[in-house]
């Protein structure tokens, strides 16, 4: 069988497919190991603080209970503990949000990293607007949640996708330094300042009850003072383990500052080593992290 | 109307939950000099005291009017001075002074109003040098 002979491109086609060529190469170029690799760690950093915030409202729960205990022997109820803990978990609740959003953002950057189309979720964007809304977050951290939400939550259609996520980083890297900045400082000194006080308001409950009847019942004092121990060991290594989420948050935001100097070769090997060595640092603070709640 | 930053938040919560520790040290460094009726008393100071310092914390108590910056510093003189006095105290109608003037600068903190702010500070002074 003979081939029929191709016809040559028309200059209209060869310049088409030049530019095809180009766009393939400039998405090549940017191979994005490096942020497939850091988002994902990125991820299980800000996928905590649900847990860290929900065991931070239990321990204001616990501490009121231990008040309410040492004032009266009546009986109360759960509602008495959440009316006791309202600002605290009003508070929380901005963390968690501002989490959320950071984990949309490292979603959307992943997506656009392997190419996909991003979905649009107004839930994240509604989280933004949610934050801006609560007075005690400064307003550049409420700008920045705000605009990581709005970035999160729009949708990606065109054909080079991974083109965008240069100046995604380049525009969000402010934005990103913010937020992992305010979540650090919220979790070393408030949240660790929270776990410090229920720790004082634990010891202060069991020292009195101890101190007022170990010698009618020295016995009993054993196994009071053995459960003491129990959860005195377990509040000191929560707050241990605050401080390195805390800590890991500073991480997540020097990894993207390292995307941010090296947008213009995001498939270089070396900035592939240094989110290799960022994630391994996050590691280790996620399983202490693990441990701890 | 300004807030407090959170650094200026922060500080107080500090402030308040080592006043509430001095006192606790207080209360069971002199248990068997104390009622039981004035240790409860005394209990239920400092478990004011640790509240007001988590609702520092969590950020949510707030400074009314634009003398924040100066509320502040008598604020956090007059927590020290008081955190002081409690440590050294001996006599246990002090300790309940000190403890009561604490837990009302605390109120007023949590109130807002500059203006009780300003009176509570002038009274926690008075107390702690008292």
């Amino acid at each position: 069988m003979r081939r029929r002979a191709v016809p040559p491109p028309s200059p209209r086609a060869r310049i088409c497919r030049l530019a095809l060529l180009a766009a393939s190469l400039a998405a090549g170029c940017t191979s994005p190991a490096a942020v497939t690799r850091y988002t994902k760690s990125a991820t299980l950093v800000t996928a905590k603080l649900p847990d860290v915030t929900d065991a931070l409202s239990r321990s204001c729960r616990g501490a009121a209970s231990y008040r309410l205990r040492r004032a009266s022997n009546d009986w109360y109820g759960d509602d008495s503990l959440r009316t006791a803990c309202a600002d605290r978990e009003s508070a929380l609740r901005n963390v968690t949000r501002a989490g959320r959003v950071l984990s949309a953002y490292f979603a959307a950057l992943e997506s656009l990293a392997e190419n996909k189309l991003t979905d649009y979720d107004a839930k994240v964007d509604a989280l933004g607007s949610a934050v801006g809304e609560a007075a005690d977050v400064d307003k550049r951290r409420v700008k920045a949640i705000e605009e990581l939400a709005k970035f999160a939550s729009s949708r990606t259609t065109d054909g080079y996708r991974r083109t965008k996520l240069r100046d995604a980083i380049a525009a969000q890297n402010d934005n990103v330094q913010a937020v992992t900045g305010a979540l650090h400082e919220i979790l070393d000194r408030d949240l660790a300042q929270l776990l410090a006080n229920d720790v004082a308001a634990q010891t202060s409950f069991y020292r009195a009850a101890l101190t007022e009847s170990s010698r009618a019942d020295p016995l009993t004092a054993i196994l009071v003072r053995d459960a003491y121990d129990e959860r005195a060991a377990q509040l000191a290594e929560r707050s241990a383990a605050v401080r390195s989420l805390g800590q890991a948050l500073l991480t997540v935001g020097r990894g993207h500052q390292a995307l941010y100097d090296a947008r213009n070769h995001l498939g270089g090997k070396k900035l592939l080593a240094a989110i290799v060595s960022n994630a391994r640092e996050l590691d280790v603070a996620i399983a202490r992290v693990n441990k701890a709640f | 109307m300004p807030t407090m930053t959170p650094e200026q938040s922060r500080s107080i919560a500090k402030l308040y939950s080592d006043l509430a520790s001095a006192l606790a040290d207080y209360r069971f460094t002199h248990w068997a000099e104390l009622s039981k009726a004035q240790r409860a008393e005394i209990e239920s100071h400092e478990w004011t005291l640790l509240t007001y310092s988590s609702n520092m914390a969590a950020r949510s108590i707030r400074l009314a009017g634009a003398e924040s910056a100066t509320a502040l510093a008598g604020i956090t003189r007059a927590t020290k001075r008081l955190t002081a006095a409690v440590r050294r105290v001996a006599s246990v109608k002090r300790a309940f002074a000190i403890a009561t003037s604490a837990v009302t600068l605390g109120g007023a903190i949590a109130s807002g109003h500059a203006l009780a702010i300003g009176e509570a500070v002038s009274e926690a002074l008075s107390v702690a040098d008292g």
